[in-house]
């Protein structure tokens, strides 16, 4: 798991921790996170564990508290500057969170660089369709607001906000935000309205060109996160124990290290259509396209669930089929009976749980090799078939 | 009556209620298209002169307009900020008014607030809704209720009210199994708490179950008014674990049946009955 320390090049900073866990009290976490806002620059690394979903402190705690925390972190990125490795949590947010909290940190943590990033404009306009419909006031001056507010930002207020801040970028994109004005500003908040109207001043008299922070321009989604490469062969979980969507029991070496495997985790009760809904698509997609690649036959597809107790048999058989995945013994999905814990350590899941079940976790498929080893890791960001069916084939040819 | 005039008569009514709205129905309608008249209710939420009676009746009115106005989308998040503004009010109806609505819009602020509530250490009294009441309030969303919130409240809950909801809103984790059994064996819990048990705990853990409601009916006897329900629990488990122990509780359930009270005897014969038929040799 990953712990909040004081890197070897900086100074620590007040009251830091050695470490926090489960039991530290959200509040005293948001006011490491408010330190590291007054410090400034020199101490923003120490907020990016706070990230992951996986980090210690956020066991055991409701799906609202990690949500809020993660996104109180991310938030101070505005003031003390977003590093490189923040950005795979910061588009992931963009492109598949459907919360106020989880956009409008992500949007604040984006305006702490002027670096230029191709695609910013269309990843927020992406945000901003995402939480149209749900979107609601928020603040990040403390951790406990004081409401009412006399004045309010919103998730789509900061998504604007930012959109005028890289206003070069974002003239790719105008043609949308002017429709915007034109013909949808009775469904948006008096305070969205005000936030777009001038973000489109903004946009409109920007230069035509990025400029940038004299740095090359870097795509966003080449900052993926790291997966468990060059990890040992998963042959050797003999202690993994699985079931599959009939109810057949198998130890984990009688599916994985035999065929190059595509693996996506999941769970039904995700109530977010980006992340788990999607993988199984996704996985599907992949199913109908392994003919046309020549790939039929020669290499497997699964999905393996977190929650191996609300997830039964019937229950995988159904989600999977409801969403076009087709099940033959080459393409299954398992719960784990046994060794869940070690598995999640073994892969490196970035998975949280509150009483048995998901709180957080973020979108992560592995394609594994036939000798059962992880190949591609495709987590975080959503990610396309087509890219995983490159990746297979890869392993075959 | 025919059927033919029966159905009649229904698309009469219909009909009729097309027709003639009434009052009440009319104001709702039109301000639900006003503008003005949603903004006013807005203001009125927000207007630190405006009693609490008024306030209330304002919530109420967005309450009412909230499924069919087209305007209410928009001006959400004003209405969000107005009633977190009301969480904390002095005035208990109105503070569950403002909670009760952002809870069903499963505003994470409120619900932060009432599960802060739930476990804050302090009187009953003291707390901003009774705990019951916000137990239900957050059970309109599963995510939002930790199971660690839930436990306290069982192994320690406040009044009668609060254990019913907790057990009511409690999902079906194995590691929950071990408060519920404290539960169920403790006389001094209401039935009606009790009662929702077997059922509950066998789907947690079928095996630990079943042992459990064995020692329960040897120790209390098919006399207790718990029995019954400890019968219809060992009916429901039928994973392949538990098999061992339903046939024993199913033997010694049949052997307590002969002497039983009525509603024992129905239940074991319920149980019996689910019996597979024994295979010709």
């Amino acid at each position: 798991m990953a712990r909040l320390s004081a890197s070897a090049d900086r100074e620590p900073i007040a009251g830091e921790p050695e470490s926090f866990d489960f039991s530290t009290p959200a509040e005293v976490i948001a006011a490491f996170v408010d330190r590291v806002r007054q410090r400034g620059p020199d101490a923003r690394d120490a907020l990016v564990p706070l990230l992951s979903e996986a980090h210690a402190v956020y066991a055991e705690r409701s799906a609202n508290e990690v949500l809020k925390l993660r996104a109180y972190a991310m938030a101070a990125f505005e003031t003390v500057t977003l590093p490189r490795a923040a950005l795979p949590f910061v588009v992931e947010n963009l492109e598949s969170a459907f919360h106020p909290y989880a956009v409008a940190a992500a949007a604040k943590a984006l305006r702490g660089t002027q670096a230029s990033h191709p695609g910013i404009a269309q990843l927020l306009t992406k945000g901003m369709f995402n939480i149209w419909q749900t979107d609601k006031p928020v603040s990040f001056t403390s951790y406990h607001t004081q409401w009412p507010q006399p004045t309010f930002a919103t998730a789509l207020t900061e998504l604007f906000e930012t959109l005028g801040h890289f206003a070069a970028e974002a003239r790719e994109v105008l043609p949308v935000l002017e429709r915007l004005a034109r013909t949808e500003s009775e469904r948006l908040s008096d305070p969205a309205v005000a936030a777009l109207l001038k973000c489109l001043e903004r946009v409109r008299t920007s230069e035509t060109q990025p400029t940038g922070d004299g740095c090359s321009p870097v795509p966003l989604r080449r900052h993926m996160e790291g997966g468990p490469m060059d990890g040992e062969s998963s042959r050797g979980f003999r202690d993994i124990s699985l079931e599959d969507q009939d109810g057949t029991r198998l130890a984990w070496p009688d599916f994985f290290g035999q065929k190059p495997t595509v693996l996506g985790f999941f769970y039904t009760r995700c109530g977010n259509p980006q992340k788990c809904t999607r993988t199984i698509y996704n996985l599907a997609a992949v199913q109908s396209g392994l003919a046309q690649r020549g790939l039929a036959g020669q290499v497997r597809v699964c999905a393996m669930t977190y929650d191996a107790l609300f997830d039964t048999p019937d229950a995988l058989r159904s989600y999977g089929e409801a969403r076009g995945f087709r099940f033959d013994e080459d393409a299954r999905m398992f719960r784990v009976r046994a060794g869940f814990d070690d598995l999640v350590s073994r892969m490196q899941l970035a998975v949280s749980f509150t009483g048995g079940q998901v709180s957080s976790h973020r979108v992560e498929i592995f394609v594994l090799n036939s000798e059962g080893r992880v190949a591609h890791s495709f987590v975080r960001l959503l990610s396309e078939p087509e890219d995983l069916l490159d990746a297979l084939a890869s392993l075959v040819w | 009556m025919k059927v033919s005039e029966y159905r009649q008569n229904m698309r009469d009514k219909v009909a009729k209620a097309a027709r003639e709205i009434d009052a009440d129905t009319q104001s709702a309608l039109d301000t639900a298209g006003d503008r003005a008249e949603v903004g006013n209710l807005i203001a009125i939420i927000n207007d630190n002169g405006a009693s609490a009676l008024k306030k209330g009746a304002a919530i109420d009115a967005l309450n009412t307009i909230s499924n069919f106005s087209p305007l209410l989308r928009a001006r959400m998040p004003e209405i969000v900020n107005a009633l977190r503004g009301h969480m904390d009010s002095g005035e208990q109806d109105l503070r569950e008014r403002a909670l009760g609505t952002l809870t069903a819009m499963k505003d994470e602020v409120a619900q932060e607030r009432l599960v802060a509530e739930i476990v804050a250490d302090k009187p009953e009294a003291e707390k901003l809704l009774p705990t019951a009441k916000s137990i239900a309030m957050l059970g309109r969303d599963e995510k939002s209720l930790p199971l660690a919130v839930l436990r306290q409240v069982i192994s320690n809950p406040p009044d009668d009210a609060c254990l019913i909801e907790a057990l009511r809103h409690l999902p079906s984790e194995p590691e929950a199994f071990g408060a519920l059994r404290a539960v169920m064996e403790n006389d001094d819990a209401p039935l009606e708490a009790r009662a929702m048990i077997p059922e509950m705990a066998c789907e947690m853990d079928a095996p630990a179950f079943v042992s459990a409601a064995r020692d329960l009916l040897k120790s209390k006897g098919a006399e207790h008014e718990l029995a019954p329900f400890l019968a219809k629990g060992v009916a429901g488990a039928n994973s392949a674990e538990a098999a061992e122990e339903v046939r024993a509780a199913k033997a010694e359930i049949s052997a307590l049946a002969e002497a039983a009270p009525e509603a024992f005897k129905s239940a074991a014969a319920a149980l019996l009955a689910n019996e597979d038929p024994p295979s010709d040799p």
